[in-house]
Formats: C-alpha cells, structure tokens, sequence
C-alpha cells in the first residue's frame, strides 16, 4: 500500500495533462451547450443551398474542435505534497494558476457521463469549501489515474485529519451497504409524491407558455374541452387514477435510474457511495464533514419498514448548498442499515434523550391563520357578493377547512424535539416524517426568538445552525430552549475538535 | 461500537447561563445615526408622494387625499417611535467563549455564535458613523448569511478592541 502511495505522489508532484480523449470531451460538451447555435445551419437547408450549410456544419466543428483541443492542451494539474496544495494552471489568452489547500477540498467526486462511459474515462470533480466555482473539475481522465485519485483522496484526507485532535480507529475496512432493485422499486413508489406533482404541473405550465410563445392559440379549444366534458363521478375517478399512475411511473423510473446499483462501501475513514444506470455517480462521505443527517418516512414506507436518509455535508455557500454534490441521498434502507451508517459517521449511539413537545397554541395560531381566517372571508364574500356565487363554493370552502386542519393538526402532533447529550434532534411534516440530526457541538450558532405576545406563556422559538443545515422549532417552552442553548453552547465552545 | 452502558447526565449542571449576562446597550449616538438616515428616508418619499399625487392622473382624481395625506404621516410617526423603541432594545455582550447580540421590538431575538465557529470579522464605519466616530462589527460564519450578525453602533476605539480580542480568540483556537 505504501509503495503505491510513493509512486502516486511521485507521478502526480509533476504537472499533468488530462487524458487526450478529453479533447472529445470538452468537444461533445461544447456542442451539447450550444445546440441551439446549430439552427443557423437549418437556414440554408430550407433554401435548398446544401452545400452552404455543410461549409457552416464544417466551420462550427472545426471551431468547437480547436476550442475543446486548446482547452485541453493548455490544462495542467498537479498536486504539491509537500505544501499540500492542488494546482492548476490553465488558460490559453487569460491565464490562471489556481492552487488550493488540501483541507478546503471538502471532497473528491469521480462522475462518468455517457460520452465518459464509451472512452472509458472519469470525470474528477474537487469541491472547496467558500466557493461555489467548479473550475477545478478535471474533466477526462483514464481510469488508472482515477483509481490513483482515490489514493489521493485519501493521502488529502490523511492530511487533513493528522491536523485534527480526533483520530478515527479504523476498523471494518470493505464491509458494504447495498440497496437491491426490489428496494429501490419499493422507494420508488413510495416516495416523492408532491415533489413529483409539483414538477408535472410546474412543467404544464411550461409547456403552456412555450405553446403561447408559439402564437399556437390553444385556449378555445382547451375551453371547449373543458366545457364540453360531462363530468361524471366515474370521469373524474379516471383522471385521478390516471394522474396516480403517472406520478407512480414517473418516481419508479427516475429513482431506479438514478439510484440503480447504490453501493457504500466502507474505507477505513471514508465512505465510497456509487450509484446510477446510465450516469454513474460517485461520492466520497468523510464523517467528520457530515453536519446534519435525516431521515424521511411517510406512513407508507412505514407499513413495508423501508426510509429514505439523506446526509448534509458542509458548505460554506449557499449556491452550493443546493448543489447536490453535498447532499448524499439513500432513496431506501432497513433499520439496521440506518443504524450501522449512524453509527460509522457518529461512532456513536443516540443514548438517552430529554423530549419536548410544542405547545397548543402552536396549533391554534396554525389554525387561525390558515384555516380558520381564509375560510370566514371566502365565506363573507360568498355570502355578500355575486362573486363566488357557485353552488359547489360552500363544499370547497368546509373541504378547505376541514382538510387544512387536518395538516394542522398533524403537523402540531408530529413535531417533537430530542435533546440528548451528544445530539439534537428535530421530528416534523405531515406526510413525509422528517427527522434531522445535528451532533450538538457542530454548531455555528443559535438564533433564539419570542415574538411579545408569546412572552406571558412563556413560549419562543430556536433555530441551531450548522454549515449545511439547520434545525428550527417553534413555540416551545421558553425556559427549557434556553437550558437547552446553554448545554449546546457549552459543548461547542468546550471542544477542540474540528466541524469539517 | 459495542452495548456499553452510559449513564451520562443530559443537561450539566452549573454551566454559565446566557440570560443571565448583563446586556451592554448601543451607544447613544448611534441613535443619531438612525434618526439621520430615516429622516433622509423620510424626506425623498415625501417629495416623491407629493409629487406623484400632483403627477398622476388618477391619483390626481382621488376625493379623499386629505385623508390619505394624513395617514401618511401617522404611518411615518409611528415608524419614528418605532425606530427609537427599537433602538433600545438593541444590545451586545461578549463573553469569554462567545457573543450575543440581542435586538427586536415584536420578536426579541438572543443570536449566539461561539468564538471558534467564526470565520473572520469585518469592521464597517458610514459615513454618518463617522461623523459620531461610530462602527460596526461584522460576524461571519459557515451558517449562512441569515446569522452573520451585523452589530452596529460601537465606538471606533471599542469596534477595534472588540475585533482584537476575538481575532486573538479565534487565532488561539486555530493554532490549538
């Protein structure tokens, strides 16, 4: 092992090129950005002038082909062991060196498109923390020199962690996480109804803008069909099933696509995570990176024992907080498999844990304001104007009221707080139960608040931040947050140990 | 990771408590500062209000401007006395391991960043501080934008020693 850690720092102290297929990389990625300008060779098509417009197909190539060999040729990369810096120089009319700590390498990605796929190669992406620039991204390497990167990673890990007080002891090296199709048809149809939903109607919309900007003139016909349809019980149970269907579909397909194959396997101080059927993905977790880690449940993956966790790892901006190279998803996993990646990050159990519930009123000012004050002026206005004067108007506004309190409810019912020694723990949603877990001394700050007509019940809110997510409850007792923001406070300013 | 039995107490006892810290209020001048600039705000929303009530031809047509106009003013009123209450609810307090800051009228808010989770401090001066000889402190940390506290209203002298002592505070830990 030593004596392949030599020669990778040997050979990768010298500046490198990428590998020269990466000229087809950038070469494909170029002409996959800029499709659109290829329209410009349509127009002499539609006049008939071939030739014309082969002498443009031409020069577009040879353009995008110079442009992906520069790019290429003039980018070099190399690692200072010694400083412990990763460099890069590139550029061809602006130069720029770039070079960057190992320990702001947050993490060490290996990605491989289709294009990636059939030269064999990888895709290397660095993420650093404070900034969201991926310029750093080694587009195309061979796939010796990716298996090298993860020695590298490891060597940059080790340096990073030989700067930490914490020493992880290593232990069950190569042991794996597995998720089977089966799960992953199960997480499928389970998961992500109102994402899904929402994108479907979100894309409609789009599609009805782009129709608009079309000038096709749909509405009337829309109108008729809309107008003309006898709308039956048995109809409108049709399109329901029909649209259950689609979303249904549409979740299987994406989830088993994205996640096909999703493997964790364990290194001594890392975990290696890959996925994916037609991109393969892979991510490197560092534990001690983690800041807050969740778990998502409705009542359906509850009936087949089945959850979806999602682990944050730090980021210091907000656009790439976004960015889901930070966010590690497992779309479905048992109990135990939970347990054992809790345990591999945290090195640690839960233990014992103070509850709290929030308080009534929680529920109540929920209900006024969403439920109860919406549903009085719908009905003022029904009542004394012409306006909403449908027969159906009184059953949408007691379905409006009655389902909204519903989620109220629920809402007020499944939000609970946990505060153990080690950890906080927050428990929210209506549908999809949310549980995120903060290791208390990964704190950046606390924000407490009472709004003044809480102040006589003793009752305020509190939000614990962390480099990439963040816990809130509200309308919790005063007294006790306060306790509790004591304790987390003592905990953060008492240890040495590094948050990222 | 093996079942080992742990009895260890949730919440430790005699740990300093943070309600209990005396608040340093902002500096009375920098009240100046705020009346100074709403005024300002004050003054360029008047004129664009009487101008575009002449301007326009709708709100030209609008019977009840008296009203409107008087309004106006009570709104503005009640935004002056809101600024002062808002002013005294103002404070700061740095502690050994971490500051505070507390302010909010409707809503008091307590922000708490402990010394080791901030990333660097900046120190900003306008130009109506400077004439008070006042400045702020800027806290950053990798929590998001939402929580880098912005506490306003030192004196230059103490801005400068504030920034020192927890620049010193942060130096300390990262060299630990």
């Amino acid at each position: 092992m030593e004596d392949i850690k030599a020669s990778v720092i040997e050979r990768f102290s010298n500046f490198r090129k990428q590998s020269a297929f990466g000229t087809f990389i950038f070469f494909f990625e170029s002409i996959r950005k800029n499709i659109f300008n290829f329209i410009i060779v349509l127009l002499p098509i539609f006049q008939g002038k071939y030739t014309v417009a082969l002498f443009i197909l031409i020069v577009i190539f040879i353009w995008y082909g110079s442009a992906s060999f520069i790019k290429y040729y003039y980018f070099a990369y190399s690692f200072d062991f010694s400083k412990s810096e990763f460099l890069v120089n590139k550029g061809f009319l602006k130069k720029t060196k770039l070079s960057i700590p190992f320990e702001k390498i947050q993490q060490i990605n290996l990605n491989q498109n289709l294009i990636h796929k059939i030269f064999d190669l990888y895709e290397i992406q660095m993420d650093t923390a404070g900034s969201s620039s991926t310029e750093v991204d080694i587009k195309a390497v061979s796939k010796k020199t990716a298996d090298d990167f993860k020695i590298i990673s490891q060597i940059v890990k080790k340096n990073f962690d030989s700067k930490s007080t914490k020493k992880n002891i290593s232990e069950s090296i190569n042991k794996s996480l597995k998720i089977n199709l089966i799960t992953l048809v199960k997480a499928g149809l389970t998961s992500r109804y109102f994402e899904t939903l929402g994108l479907i109607t979100g894309t409609t919309f789009v599609l009805l803008q782009y129709l608009d900007d079309l000038k096709i003139d749909y509405a009337d016909s829309l109108k008729n069909v809309l107008f003309d349809t006898n709308y039956t019980i048995n109809f409108i149970l049709l399109i329901v099933l029909i649209i259950i269907t689609f979303v249904l579909t549409l979740n299987l397909i994406t989830t088993v696509i994205k996640f096909f194959n999703f493997s964790a396997k364990k290194k001594s101080e890392s975990l290696e995570i890959e996925f994916g059927l037609i991109k393969t993905r892979s991510i490197i977790l560092s534990p001690l990176k983690v800041q807050e880690f969740r778990i998502s449940q409705n009542w359906l993956q509850k009936q087949i024992k089945i959850r979806e966790i999602r682990i944050n790892q730090a980021s210091s901006d907000e656009s790439s907080a976004s960015n889901n190279r930070n966010t590690i998803k497992v779309p479905g996993c048992s109990l135990d498999q939970k347990n054992e990646l809790f345990e591999f990050i945290y090195q640690k159990k839960t233990g014992q844990a103070i509850k709290l519930k929030p308080n009534i009123r929680k529920f109540i000012i929920n209900f006024f304001c969403f439920s109860l004050t919406p549903s009085i002026i719908v009905t003022a206005i029904y009542l004394n104007f012409p306006l909403l004067k449908f027969s159906i108007t009184p059953f949408l506004i007691i379905g409006y009221l009655s389902f909204t309190t519903f989620v109220n409810w629920r809402l007020y019912k499944n939000n609970e707080l946990y505060f153990y020694n080690n950890f906080i723990k927050v428990k929210s949603g209506f549908w999809d139960i949310n549980t995120k877990i903060i290791e208390s001394y990964k704190i950046q700050s606390v924000v407490l608040t009472q709004p003044i007509w809480h102040k006589k019940y003793n009752l305020g809110n509190v939000t614990f931040l962390t480099a990439g997510g963040q816990i809130r409850v509200s309308t919790y007792k005063y007294d006790l947050l306060k306790k509790i923001v004591n304790n987390v406070l003592f905990k953060a300013e008492k240890t040495s140990r590094r948050w990222m | 990771m093996s079942e080992k039995f742990s009895n260890e107490k949730i919440f430790v006892k005699n740990i300093p408590e943070f309600e209990n810290e005396q608040i340093t209020p902002i500096e009375k001048d920098y009240y100046n500062v705020i009346a100074i600039n709403t005024v300002i705000t004050f003054l360029i929303f008047t004129v664009a209000y009487f101008i575009s009530l002449n301007a326009f031809e709708f709100l030209r047509k609008i019977e009840f401007k008296l009203l409107l106009t008087v309004c106006y003013f009570v709104f503005w009123f009640f935004l002056f006395i809101y600024g002062w209450y808002a002013f005294k609810k103002r404070g700061y307090c740095f502690r050994e391991h971490d500051v505070i800051y507390k302010f909010g009228l409707f809503e008091e808010t307590v922000v708490l960043i402990p010394f080791n989770r901030i990333q660097h401090i900046a120190l900003h001066q306008g130009i109506f501080s400077r004439i008070y000889g006042l400045a702020s402190l800027q806290f950053y940390t990798a929590g998001g934008s939402t929580t880098d506290i912005n506490i306003k209203g030192f004196k230059l002298e103490d801005a400068k020693k504030f920034k020192e002592f927890v620049s010193n505070k942060i130096e300390k830990i990262k060299s630990k």
